[in-house]
């Protein structure tokens, strides 16, 4: 009779467990990655690498990855302030810093890097003149300037960033 | 008849619909929500209403949650050449934020959101900047860019997208240096 009674018992609990909360279940992080635990759809706490036991129905961990991400565009075209226009490439690394910032950041938190990046480049590239340009390194801090805060805000670290090409034409609007 | 036949009598077809109802759940994952995203809920194909974060059990094939995401996707609008009123050739790039306004109208009439949402953008942005004089100076990279932004949110509004954070990355003009420094075109 006790065995009827436990078996009917643990029958009727896994009926409710899969009704309200789902199965428990493990998520095992690697050491590159970090993760946000979601309960009932709100952010509880971020965790770490290793183990974690969440109930499958009613938990979630949003996985982040923090290794770099890398960010290559060569042959990109910009106006310069005199008209002139510019072909430029641009190179560079950011890696996730916070994992919750990160994840609201944008819907695939990997093109934060990228479209940051471009944006200023350009902003600050289509603010020069041909003999501004000259000083390459002085751009390139500029760009950084105005990257970092805005990498910062979405939960990047900015690691690298240089102008791999550069070359200025006459012809803007071509 | 003792408890014990009595239990036996109640365990077996309990058990026997218990473990039914769990395998006939399986046929139904839940939905989860998390809170940067909205579940758009239909009810035998029609809308019933907008579910916010949290995780839902169907129980039924009648229901239907569709996941939208509302965290803004960054776009970049790369040299769109245009005349402004002047008729001078000219060109602008843009960076923005797309995001989703209405769950609703999002899942309903579009596809593909952003990607169907750009020519949109496209086509305001050309004819906003063609009815001013451009000019390179801050003053109007900002004010053109917040007109870009009306523009652009009153067409998405209709499909339930609207574009945030416009940020004017390159504007240049011929009006502004004459033909002898841009060269022949």
């Amino acid at each position: 009779m006790l065995i009827t009674v436990v078996c009917f018992a643990f029958i009727l609990a896994t009926v409710a467990m899969r009704v309200l909360g789902g199965r428990p279940g493990s998520v095992t992080l690697l050491e590159y990655q970090r993760a946000v635990l979601y309960r009932k759809g709100l952010p509880v706490r971020e965790v770490g690498t290793g183990r974690h036991l969440i109930f499958t129905g009613i938990e979630k961990l949003m996985v982040v990855d923090t290794r770099p991400i890398q960010v290559s565009y060569e042959d990109q075209a910009v106006a310069l302030k005199d008209g002139s226009a510019a072909l430029y490439g641009v190179s560079g690394a950011a890696r996730v810093q916070d994992a919750r910032k990160a994840i609201y950041s944008a819907g695939n938190y990997n093109h934060v890097p990228a479209f940051v990046l471009l944006c200023c480049a350009r902003l600050v590239l289509n603010g020069c003149t041909p003999a501004e340009l000259m000083a390459k390194e002085a751009v390139a801090e500029r760009i950084v300037e105005r990257a970092k805060p805005r990498l910062a805000a979405a939960g990047f670290e900015l690691l690298s960033f240089r102008l791999t090409q550069f070359a200025v034409t006459q012809r803007a609007f071509e | 008849m003792n408890l014990s036949d009595i239990l036996s009598l109640i365990f077996f077809p309990v058990a026997i619909l218990a473990i039914a109802f769990v395998y006939y759940l399986r046929r139904f994952p839940r939905v989860y929500v998390p809170d940067y995203a909205r579940g758009v809920r239909f009810i035998k194909g029609a809308f019933r209403d907008v579910v916010g974060p949290g995780s839902y059990q169907n129980f039924t094939r009648r229901v239907q949650i569709e996941v939208v995401d509302m965290r803004p996707v960054p776009v970049i609008l790369d040299r769109i050449f245009y005349r402004d009123a002047l008729q001078s050739d000219s060109v602008v790039s843009i960076g923005a934020e797309m995001l989703v306004e209405d769950p609703y109208l999002a899942a309903t009439s579009l596809k593909n959101r952003v990607g169907d949402s750009l020519p949109i953008v496209r086509d305001t942005l050309r004819s906003t900047l063609s009815r001013g004089i451009a000019d390179t100076s801050t003053e109007y990279r900002v004010k053109a860019a917040d007109d870009i932004a009306g523009a652009v949110n009153t067409e998405l509004k209709r499909i339930g997208m609207k574009i945030s954070n416009v940020e004017i990355t390159e504007l240049s003009s011929r009006s502004t240096f004459g033909r002898a420094v841009i060269g022949p075109n």
